[in-house]
């Protein structure tokens, strides 16, 4: 099961809800990286109800648009359970940076390119580290503790960290890539076939020539058994 | 077509003369591939050399289609060579800074005062069959190792030789270009009748080649298992002597 159904169906275990409720509380539990928007909260419903983890409250009232109150089941109860105990939490997931394909791929003629999709990037990580930060500081910290918003700072510190090791990175790619810009370094050849199907033309080629190359041993062949025979007959 | 008769060669040495070759005899015939291996120091290189007329054997005859390539002048022998044979070797020789490989594989003609513009085509026409023609306008430092043998055949193709002697042409080649260049010389041999005499190290690397012989200390050998005899050769220990199964 996704990370998102598994939590909407545990906060149902604290209640039952309308979904934007639970896409509302999802956002205030673990911060804004696990924002979904409401059309994937009803898909995830459905499929919930579907499996017979959720059922609709039939006595609550309807939203305006007709949407229900979504109440768990014991299977679902026990389904959350499974996952809390069973589950595994899941191992460190390392970035697929997109702009890392970029890089490796731009060659030498989109080296200052290059530089400037690093300098797009680490702006975009900046104005994001400085805006969850932002968020971080404005959870309330009041004179009673409380363990949710201790969770939800937990959560946007976890965001902080990663951030700001992107930002490093950035760094990294773009000192490594002035280097190669500025020291004029190697690059491996690309054109390198070795393996590759041949072409049309290069079969051709190799047809004609081979042609002429054995034309030209039987000339050779019929040139030394004609001085053969001159030897034998003077 | 190529037939060496009891051919010795040897080098002084301050330590005391070394025998490379030792009565070595070998007939090649047109469209066959025949492959030599041997350790290191084992004669390959000289067998080849005198092969191709760039050595005199010091006893034994060297024939090429009739002719006695052994008593050549160095002149007669320069025309024929050029005319006939050539060779490919594990390091082959870069073309100087500055020389496109188009202007690199061409240069045997042009030494040969040939037209330009038809020695350029010519030397497209050849870097398209040995599948290098995307490298025509590069120069030599910006090719893979792969590539720069294929380009020093298509150079050795040029000027269309009847018979390729190579020494080690994919000794300094990952497996699949090994594979690419030694089936490259197969065809040579299976399709353009050009008699190919290969020489390596490692017996594994002569894909293709028929029969293959092995070179110690100066003396060639057939290491196949021969019906007549009925038993397996060992190969001969370093004293040169042949050793058979009891």
């Amino acid at each position: 099961m996704s990370a998102a159904r598994n939590a909407l169906l545990g906060l149902l275990v604290e209640r039952p809800a309308y979904g934007y409720e639970l896409a509302n509380r999802l956002a205030g539990l673990l911060g804004p990286t696990w924002a979904i928007n409401p059309g994937q909260v009803s898909h995830t419903l459905r499929a919930l109800e579907r499996e017979a983890l959720i059922t609709p409250v039939t006595d609550a009232p309807k939203d305006r648009k007709g949407r229900q109150v979504m109440a768990i089941t014991q299977k679902g109860i026990e389904e959350v359970e499974r996952w809390w105990l069973q589950e595994p939490s899941g191992a460190a997931a390392l970035p697929r940076r997109p702009l890392l394909v970029k890089l490796a791929l731009a060659g030498p003629d989109r080296l200052e390119a290059s530089l400037r999709q690093i300098e797009d990037y680490t702006r975009d990580c900046a104005e994001r580290l400085s805006e969850i930060a932002r968020q971080h500081d404005a959870v309330p910290q009041g004179p009673a503790v409380r363990t949710d918003r201790m969770l939800l700072r937990l959560g946007l510190r976890g965001d902080i960290v990663h951030l700001k090791a992107e930002l490093e990175w950035a760094k990294d790619a773009h000192d490594t890539v002035s280097w190669i810009l500025y020291r004029d370094a190697d690059w491996p050849p690309r054109h390198d076939r070795a393996g590759t199907q041949r072409t049309h033309a290069e079969i051709g080629a190799q047809q004609r020539l081979f042609a002429r190359m054995a034309a030209r041993q039987l000339q050779a062949a019929e040139d030394v058994a004609s001085r053969g025979e001159d030897d034998a007959a003077s | 077509m190529l037939r060496l008769e009891r051919v010795s060669k040897r080098f002084a040495r301050p330590a005391g003369d070394r025998l490379a070759l030792d009565s070595v005899s070998l007939e090649l015939a047109r469209g066959q591939m025949m492959g030599i291996y041997g350790p290191s120091g084992s004669g390959k290189t000289t067998l080849l050399r005198i092969a191709a007329g760039l050595q005199r054997p010091d006893s034994g005859t060297v024939t090429y289609n009739g002719q006695r390539l052994d008593e050549m002048s160095n002149r007669e022998r320069t025309r024929f060579r050029r005319r006939e044979i050539a060779c490919i070797w594990a390091e082959p020789p870069a073309a100087s800074s500055g020389v496109s490989v188009l202007t690199h594989v061409a240069m045997p003609l042009l030494v040969d005062r040939r037209d330009h513009h038809i020695a350029e085509r010519q030397a497209r026409e050849v870097l398209l069959a040995c599948e290098v023609e995307q490298c025509a306008a590069m120069e030599a430092h910006e090719l893979s190792a792969g590539e720069r043998q294929r380009v020093a055949i298509a150079r050795a193709l040029v000027t269309e030789p009847r018979l390729l002697l190579a020494d080690g042409p994919a000794s300094r080649l990952s497996l699949v270009e090994e594979e690419a260049v030694m089936g490259l010389l197969a065809s040579l041999a299976r399709e353009a009748k050009v008699a190919v005499l290969v020489a390596d190290a490692d017996a594994g690397a002569l894909i293709g080649a028929n029969p293959v012989m092995y070179l110690c200390d100066g003396n060639l050998v057939n290491p196949q298992p021969t019906s007549e005899q009925g038993q397996l050769y060992r190969f001969p220990d370093r004293s040169g002597r042949l050793a058979a199964d009891a």
